[in-house]
């Protein structure tokens, strides 16, 4: 009877040492890829900037054009340096919409100019090239894909076909940068998911998060990218969108942007 | 033909009746009815529009005589004859400070084989208060008309001074009209005022109330003759502006000179404002009430452009004298041409027009009006009317010719806009500024990803609807269509069903304003989702599973054309289209997405919503082909194009008739 508790004892130590090992083990492997992330120079997410022209009509009255200089995060998707951004942190619509309050109201956004900025200061002149305001994502397309600026420019594009599984309380590694006063220095954020939702797509949602930014497991797997949940034409709550269906808008806004040519 | 005055008539034992009936018939046959395009400058575009007057021919060459009003901006003119011959005619020349025109029927595409009738003039110095005149024209509606009355007042002014302005000319400054109670209709206008001898003794002009007035025979004579001798009419300036002597002064004799224009040759012949002008040119002249002023501007106006002619007056009541050597007077304004490339309409300085902008000299280029969105409206600085452009791309420019040759020679081989710097002045300050000026850049409007769709249009459950219809307390929407060749149709959904749950979620809609939370749910899904919908058919609940498929091309997303030369754009025909105006899956044809107002197109009667079918006769189907009929025709100029367009249930033939000349 003695020797069994003195048996159970030692598995329930051993259980414990196993159990904080594998945590020790999971937090160390979690620094090491957010280590990575910030050596490799954060290469994988980028700053965009946007000059947008606004004009607003309400009731077949025309108010004077204002120009928007908006600023935003967004990942790189594929090596010829296509960007994925948050579109409501780009495309001021829907808060301008909001603002007015008035249904006849008539909201036009000209993207006049775009701009990936990258570490070194250099700019790549880009295009919007796809837009879904439903999942909040937009596509930053360069202008030459073959361009001088993007050859040169040291990017790292996340791997949308990566295939993972999370699962309710894993801790994930949210890779971002950060503004021009504190040098656009590269940051990492952990989080949990808290939460995943099936219908009508699938969609994870973590304890915190920034939009345009990649979502990292702890082995350095993309899940996915944080956007806003947008109800009522509206951005909401923050959620990542997956990365599969992020490769299905990438893969459609390179097809269209072909198909154009 | 002879005829006689009433006097005469009289005399002869004729009536009034009869001697009316001889003046009709004299005048009658030399009545044109005027159709006119004319061009203004508006919002950085040249505006068309269409417009009637009356004129009457005064010769036998076919030289009309109507308003500056009528004709003096048109870019086409047509005149319909007495007997309904319709013939093409040009402007002679016009003189917006008499608002008269001269127009010349171009009588060698005539088919009718009878000698042009013409009416002559008559002296309307003889013309009495009480004459009976009669107003001929013809107004809207009425291939001609006559009016009876009699000559109310021969002095007739404008009772605001510049009141009555034509491009920057005050008309009161030399008209004195006839006044007459003969009724005018709208579109009198030009037609002529006769004596019952058949003489034109005056140009019908305005209508006020029940009072007309004429623009004297003898005045209009002298002008159309030199519009039609020289094209112009060339008057002298001298810079004094005069008014009616003061009530003080009223015992004198002479002119109360209210100003004088600075370098001009009053300036130079030493005249200052209270001067008061006594004599000009050997001529006695008098102003004692404004009626008086026109008398002296017209002797004022008509000295021989660079004579020399003494002044006699008084200064402080003492006696003095002047010596003034006139200039040529120019307009007060000239004319706008838009500059399309610019975004704005802009015309040149006149001597007047440079002197009241306060510029130094009639150099530059004076900004008239600018078109929302254009490259002007886009430059930082923007260019704002009233702005004269003096430099571009380093260069000076003087004129508008010399502005029109720079943009050419800037653009010339090039595809897209290039930034030119442009120097203008805004008043005192002398500005710079960067206009992208060429080929506007398309908009690059971002495609929206493409989305799953259902295939329904729906209305929402509103709690009154679904009171009425036994199922209180439930959200959702109801279809009302259902489009062909959708999921929905597939799946065998009916108009009338309502849908409560979409894979167990509910459809959150009961006002009106929810009309976009059942689309949203929808397009949350991905393409080729099967969704199960939980419905109530005739109040029996059931459900039904369809398999999302992709929403067609929205009509944003269609390949479309814009035509600057005739101001309109179309676009392929959108599903949306397709099923609201019952066309089948593969009719032909274009969707006309807008038309500018006052282009050719709008004056054409083009309409937003019509879908083109042919072009002159040629069938239509996609755009590019349209692209390119649309390109040869214009650099056919084309005077006539005609296209062939469905209107909801009707079918119509729509024919352009644009104005090539003008840029």
């Amino acid at each position: 009877m003695r020797s069994s508790i003195k048996l159970a004892f030692a598995v329930g130590i051993f259980a414990i040492a196993g159990s904080c090992l594998l945590a020790a083990k999971k937090t160390s492997q979690l620094q090491a890829t957010a280590k990575r992330f910030v050596s490799d120079g954060n290469a994988t997410v980028v700053w965009v900037s946007a000059v947008v022209r606004v004009d607003v009509s309400v009731a077949g009255r025309s108010y004077p054009s204002q120009e928007q200089k908006l600023e935003t995060l967004g990942t790189v998707v594929d090596k010829d340096g296509l960007v994925v951004v948050s579109n409501s942190m780009i495309d001021p619509s829907a808060s301008i919409r909001k603002q007015i309050r008035s249904p006849g109201a008539n909201v036009n956004v000209e993207f006049q100019e775009v701009r990936i900025l990258l570490d070194d200061g250099s700019e790549i002149p880009c295009r919007l090239s796809l837009k879904d305001p439903d999942l909040d994502i937009a596509c930053v397309q360069p202008l030459d894909r073959k361009g001088k600026e993007l050859t040169t420019a040291a990017i790292r594009p996340v791997n949308l076909r990566s295939k993972v599984n999370p699962e309710i309380l894993d801790e994930v590694l949210i890779l971002g940068k950060l503004g021009r006063t504190l040098y656009r220095q590269p940051t990492v954020k952990v989080a949990r998911i808290s939460s995943i939702i099936e219908k009508p797509r699938k969609y994870y949602v973590l304890s915190q998060a920034i939009p345009g930014a990649p979502v990292f497991d702890a082995r350095g797997r993309l899940l996915g990218i944080a956007v806003y949940k947008i109800a009522g034409g509206m951005p909401t709550s923050m959620i990542t969108l997956p990365s599969e269906d992020v490769l299905d808008i990438a893969l459609q806004a390179q097809q269209r942007a072909k198909n154009k040519k | 033909m002879q005829t006689m005055s009433f006097s005469q008539a009289a005399k002869e034992g004729k009536g009034l009746e009869d001697a009316i009936q001889d003046a009709v018939a004299t005048v009658y046959p030399a009545i044109v009815r005027i159709h006119v395009v004319a061009e203004n400058g508006s919002g950085g575009r040249m505006k068309k529009s269409r417009g009637s007057g009356s004129g009457v021919i005064i010769s036998p060459k076919g030289y009309v005589v109507t308003n500056h009003h009528v004709a003096g901006k048109a870019t086409r003119l047509t005149c319909r004859l007495h007997d309904g011959e319709e013939l093409e005619a040009i402007l002679v020349g016009t003189d917006a400070l008499t608002d008269l025109s001269v127009l010349r029927l171009q009588l060698d595409n005539r088919v009718g084989e009878n000698p042009l009738p013409t009416a002559e003039f008559g002296d309307s110095d003889e013309v009495k208060v009480g004459d009976v005149v009669l107003a001929m024209g013809s107004p809207a509606g009425l291939s001609q008309s006559v009016t009876r009355g009699i000559a109310s007042n021969l002095t007739m002014i404008s009772t605001q001074r510049d009141s009555f302005r034509l491009d920057g000319e005050n008309v009161g400054m030399l008209v004195r009209w006839i006044g007459h109670d003969a009724v005018i209709f709208p579109g009198n206008s030009g037609g002529p005022l006769v004596n019952l001898t058949g003489e034109i003794i005056g140009i019908n002009e305005v209508g006020i109330g029940s009072l007309g007035g004429a623009i004297p025979g003898n005045l209009a004579r002298s002008v159309a003759n030199q519009l039609i001798e020289h094209g112009k009419v060339s008057r002298s300036w001298s810079g004094i502006e005069a008014q009616p002597l003061l009530e003080k002064d009223r015992h004198k004799q002479g002119v109360l000179v209210a100003g004088v224009i600075e370098e001009s040759p009053a300036q130079e012949a030493g005249l200052l404002p209270g001067d008061i002008i006594q004599r000009f040119d050997g001529e006695k002249v008098n102003a004692i009430i404004p009626e008086d002023l026109p008398l002296f501007n017209r002797i004022a106006l008509s000295i021989p452009v660079g004579k020399t002619v003494d002044i006699h007056g008084l200064r402080s009541g003492k006696k003095i004298s002047w010596e003034l050597t006139t200039e040529a007077r120019e307009a007060a304004r000239m004319p706008e041409r838009e500059l399309k490339n610019w975004g704005i309409t802009a015309r040149n300085f006149s001597k007047l027009s440079a002197l009241e902008a306060r510029r130094p000299d009639s150099s530059g280029i004076q900004v008239h009006s600018v078109r929302p969105g254009s490259a002007a409206d886009r430059a930082k600085p923007s260019l704002r009317p009233g702005d004269v452009i003096t430099n571009v791309d380093r260069e000076e420019v003087a004129n508008l010719g010399e502005l029109l040759a720079k943009t050419k020679k800037i653009i010339e081989g090039q595809e897209e806009a290039v930034p030119v710097l442009v120097a203008f002045d805004r008043g005192l300050a002398k500005l710079l500024t960067v206009v992208e000026v060429g080929p506007e850049k398309e908009r690059d409007t971002p495609p929206q990803a493409w989305k799953p769709w259902l295939g329904v249009a729906t209305q929402v459950l509103t709690r009154e609807l679904s009171a009425v219809l036994d199922v209180t307390g439930l959200k959702g929407v109801r279809i009302i269509q259902v489009y062909p060749d959708t999921p929905a149709e597939k799946a065998a959904f009916e108009a009338g069903d309502v849908l409560l749950k979409m894979d167990g979620q509910i459809i959150q809609a009961k006002r009106e304003e929810d009309a976009e939370v059942f689309g949203n749910m929808i397009r949350e899904y991905k393409i080729g989702s099967k969704v199960v919908f939980s419905i109530l058919r005739d109040g029996k609940p059931m459900e039904k599973t369809a398999q999302l498929e992709r929403r067609p091309t929205p009509a944003s997303e269609l390949e479309e054309y814009e035509d600057r030369d005739f101001e309109f754009k179309v676009r392929e025909l959108s599903f949306a289209n397709r099923v609201n105006l019952r066309l089948e899956k593969k009719a032909r044809g274009l969707m006309v997405e807008n038309v500018d107002s006052a282009g050719w197109a709008a004056l054409a009667g083009l309409r937003q919503g019509d879908v083109i079918l042919k072009v002159d006769g040629e069938p239509i189907d996609r755009v590019e082909a349209f692209r390119v009929k649309m390109e040869s025709i214009a650099k056919n100029r084309s005077a006539r194009v005609t296209f062939f367009v469905k209107r909801r249930i009707h079918t119509l033939f729509i024919e352009f008739e644009p104005n090539w000349e003008k840029p």
